[in-house]
């Protein structure tokens, strides 16, 4: 890389680099990520952000970019039984309004209240979700590109806030992924990810 | 602008002003919350008449949503079946529409059995591709398709086979009415009757629980019935949910109601207790009927039935002191909609019983509804196929069933025979739930084509070789539904939300999309609202009305009770003795017929039936009513404390359930509510779908115990023709 960036800079690319990393594979992600260039930029991008984070060495890479799409559908699409959901609204109660007489404060659903307050941010601020997210824009993708928006464009107080509200439901993810046969690859993005995010709130 | 150096695909789109209204407009979410979801003044709030799904009563609903999503439920106070209430699965089903094992995407079967997903454009070609290929090389007739019909497939279902050219269109009856259909069918025209139970003062249920298979508008009848003084008698070798309101349990033997409904014809005759003026003018054969009816004594009764022959003559009595104010209810699967052998010819004595007491058309008695007048599509602009020129698979064998309904489960027979290629199944899990799941697999891994039209992974899904997500039924506006009753009526289910899932497509939608794929969209070129505006037009009711009302009543077209008409048999008659009976072989008169097996000393026969928290395994996955299920451990057997204690079988053990078909493994309920000879097992239990992680390894399926057999007259499954040992394996 033969860039020089603020830290606040690094701090969003690496939002954004791992943003691309949960979203459905792409084959120039892939070739990215299989010749080591995504590991190699995100380790330089944590020196210049000055997070306190370990180096990235990902293990058990998928060998082609077929195996990456299948992988990618059985930890995550639910084509393939158990997976992870990557959706803020499963891990948490659906609402808390306590009137809602039917699901209440039940967790496993989508659409929850989370996924409304992010629609919410979304038509603040003016920025355009992609229609394959508009019932699931508490995607972790979606998640990780709005922070990356608010390191570049709110105060660190918005960004914390943000992460508060959005981020807490990353153990039970993990924990869920886990349970997932083979999920190891991701389960490191996912840890690499938390890691982000932690090191941000610090 | 808010953009990446290195991402390959920034989603988030944002425009130059962005940056100055990110600092002045952003709140977390305890603000947001507080303001937007707690504060209801400023949500956005709608109520929405639609119906329920949760089964096939599809009660009249008011969906309440909150800034677009669901937030409450009512029953619609205009709805026959829901009266102002809805039941506690009406509730809790509607959740599906947000659970995260929804088919989000069209899904094809892999080679390794797994699959991936593909785009509708790629769907429809193959599909279509295959099916036409299949017409071509093997007829029409080698094409099915099968369902558990609402408004919207059964009109569109039909339609789609018969434009590829095949009659053989089927529903769920096979494992639900079918029984009850053909002998209604046969002896009164129709395929059911209703019932006037809040006039009525004797009412009979014969394995029919209002309690568990649940309307509201049905259990306040009979909460007014009981009111006003009914007397009620339960039937059931089960103490049902329903026998709260009884005055009587009568725990037959499972599998001789027919001997119960026999003598007690032969008390009505013998002590001269029937109506003889009905008889006489509005039935045939009656004298034919009776000659058989003195061996069908009380006491003869008491010795296959197990009911005392003084409570049968009593009961006889009282109901015909009672008449026209009493009856048997028509029931639904209860005890003889496809359970045994003698189901066919116990829904035909049910019948003729009612007729015997001269109750049709008369107020608490058995009613012949009206069904509003729909209007139809212009059949110039808008054609319908051709009626096929094949007969539908199965009327040749089975020449007596209802045949609008069909009998589904001929097309895993036809399968397995190899004379049907190719099975369409829209919301329907014929594999686990129309016979034993062994031979249905078997059967539909040998068609050439299997294609599934669902919300979720059923089992029948897993083995079809293409999966098209449907919307759920929150999501999707569906033709206008005739409501047949005293009082005809229409309900309209509309969608209530917007889809969760982008890529899921309605019933309508795919279908014609298919037809345009395979060349046959001349026979879909029209919308489900123009449609709908056609059926509504005879009756002078606005489109815009239907969608503001949801469910309309036309009070001016209520039937006028004390008036007979001709009855749709071929006599216009009820008939006592059947012609067509005769012409297929069968004897034209009701007589005693002994189920297939009988348990002995060391054996049970099982029964299942319904619980009130689920609709069979169609409510399974739904984590809110599945979690019922495990707080109160409904998904056991039950078992009758005296054989319980033979075995050695205490209440929670674990047991092994051991037919010529399978073995379970499961723990016991030891009740008294259950009959010595039966163990009950709900018919809500035994997924096996991966895919279903909620419903999965919860209980048994009753059906992986039932031989896989079809009753010669009315082609039902006889779901209760199964004989089990049980024997404790753990505490």
């Amino acid at each position: 890389m033969t860039v020089s960036l603020t830290q606040k800079e690094a701090v969003k690319e690496i939002l954004f680099i791992l943003s691309d990393l949960m979203k459905t594979p792409q084959e120039d992600v892939f070739n990215d990520l299989a010749d080591g260039t995504i590991q190699r930029t995100l380790n330089e991008l944590i020196q210049m952000s000055s997070l306190t984070i370990e180096n990235i060495e990902w293990v058990e890479v998928p060998q082609s970019f077929s195996d990456m799409q299948q992988l990618y559908q059985k930890c995550f699409t639910g084509i393939v039984k158990p997976f992870a959901a990557p959706i803020e609204s499963i891990y948490k109660p659906w609402t808390i309004d306590p009137s809602n007489s039917i699901m209440g404060g039940r967790k496993g659903l989508i659409m929850g209240d989370p996924a409304h307050h992010i629609l919410y941010l979304l038509d603040e601020l003016q920025l355009e979700l992609p229609p394959e997210y508009s019932t699931t824009p508490d995607h972790l993708a979606i998640l990780l590109e709005l922070a990356a928006y608010f390191v570049e464009n709110g105060s660190q107080e918005t960004l914390d806030q943000f992460i508060t509200d959005h981020f807490d439901w990353l153990d039970d993810f993990k924990a869920e992924l886990a349970k997932v046969d083979q999920s190891q690859f991701f389960l490191q993005v996912v840890e690499t990810i938390a890691s982000v995010i932690h090191a941000n709130t610090n | 602008m808010f953009q990446s150096k290195f991402s390959r695909r920034t989603f988030l789109k944002a425009s130059a002003t962005t940056a100055a209204v990110a600092s002045a407009g952003t709140v977390g979410f305890s603000e947001w919350s507080e303001k937007n979801i707690l504060a209801a003044e400023k949500a956005e709030i709608k109520k929405i008449p639609s119906t329920c799904n949760a089964c096939s009563s599809k009660c009249g609903m008011i969906v309440t949503t909150k800034n677009g999503r669901l937030w409450k439920l009512d029953g619609h106070p205009d709805h026959p079946n829901s009266k102002g209430k809805l039941c506690a699965r009406g509730h809790g089903y509607a959740t599906v529409a947000y659970i995260p094992e929804r088919i989000k995407e069209p899904l094809k079967r892999k080679s390794d059995g797994s699959f991936e997903a593909i785009t509708w454009e790629q769907a429809y070609k193959e599909i279509g591709d295959k099916l036409n290929d299949i017409v071509k090389k093997y007829g029409p007739e080698s094409v099915a398709l099968t369902e558990d019909p609402r408004a919207t497939g059964k009109f569109y279902s039909p339609r789609f086979i018969n434009a590829l050219g095949s009659p053989n269109y089927y529903t769920h009856h096979v494992v639900c009415s079918n029984a009850r259909d053909t002998g209604f069918f046969h002896t009164v025209g129709v395929s059911s009757t209703s019932a006037d139970i809040a006039n009525a003062k004797f009412i009979m249920f014969i394995g029919r629980s209002y309690g568990d298979g649940i309307r509201p508008g049905s259990v306040q009848s009979l909460a007014k019935a009981k009111e006003n003084g009914a007397h009620v008698v339960m039937v059931d070798p089960r103490l049902n949910n329903t026998t709260t309101f009884a005055d009587q349990w009568l725990a037959i033997r499972p599998g001789t109601d027919l001997a119960l409904v026999l003598a007690m014809a032969n008390v009505l005759y013998t002590e001269n207790l029937y109506d003889k003026a009905f008889i006489e003018k509005y039935t045939v054969g009656f004298e034919e009927f009776a000659k058989g009816l003195p061996e069908y004594t009380p006491q003869w009764a008491e010795k296959i039935t197990g009911i005392p022959a003084d409570t049968i003559t009593q009961i006889a009595r009282d109901m015909a002191a009672a008449k026209p104010k009493a009856l048997i209810e028509q029931s639904w699967r209860g005890a003889f909609g496809c359970n045994y052998l003698n189901s066919t010819e116990t829904g035909r004595a049910v019948a003729l019983f009612n007729a015997m007491l001269g109750n049709y058309q008369q107020k608490g008695g058995s009613i012949f509804g009206s069904k509003p007048h729909l209007g139809e599509l212009d059949p110039v602009k808008h054609p319908a196929p051709p009626k096929p020129e094949s007969k539908k698979a199965g009327l040749d064998e089975y020449p007596l069933h209802y045949e609008p309904h069909g009998i589904a489960s001929i097309v895993a027979k036809r399968a397995n025979e190899g004379k049907m290629k190719a099975a369409i199944y829209y919301h329907s899990n014929a594999a686990l739930g129309y016979g034993n799941p062994k031979y249905m697999e078997e059967a539909l891994s040998k068609l050439e084509l299997v294609v599934s039209i669902d919300i979720q992974m059923s089992e029948t899904a897993l083995l079809s070789h293409y999966v098209l997500p449907d919307v759920s039924y929150i999501e999707r506006t569906e033709l206008i539904e005739a409501l047949s009753g005293k009082v005809p009526g229409i309900a309209l289910r509309q969608a209530t939300i917007e889809k969760v899932h982008p890529n899921t497509k309605p019933i309508d939608v795919i279908y014609k999309e298919l037809a345009e794929a395979m060349g046959l969209g001349k026979y879909f070129n029209f919308t489900i609202d123009e449609a709908n505006e056609a059926m509504l037009a005879p009756l002078g009711i606005s489109y815009q009305e239907a969608k503001e009302r949801g469910t309309i009543m036309l009070t001016e077209e209520e039937i006028k009770l004390g008036e007979m008409k001709e009855l749709k048999t071929p006599s216009k008659k009820v008939e006592f003795y059947s012609e067509a009976y005769k012409a297929a072989g069968f004897n034209p008169v009701v007589r005693w017929q002994e189920p297939k097996v009988m348990p002995d000393n060391n054996s049970f026969r099982l029964i299942t039936g319904k619980q009130a928290n689920h609709s069979h395994t169609q409510t399974a996955n739904v984590p809110i009513l599945m979690q019922i299920t495990k707080d109160y451990n409904l998904e056991r057997i039950w078992i009758n404390p005296k054989r319980a204690k033979a075995l050695g079988i205490k209440d929670g053990d674990l047991v092994e359930v051991e037919s010529s078909e399978a073995k379970s493994k499961v723990r016991v309920k030891v009740t008294e509510k259950i009959h010595p000879e039966a163990i009950f097992v709900p018919s809500h239990y035994g997924i096996t779908s991966k895919y279903l992680k909620t419903g999965k390894d919860v209980g048994f399926g009753y059906m992986e115990h039932v031989p896989f057999d079809i009753e010669p007259i009315g082609g039902h499954g006889m779901i209760q023709e199964v004989i089990v040992k049980v024997r404790k394996v753990g505490e």
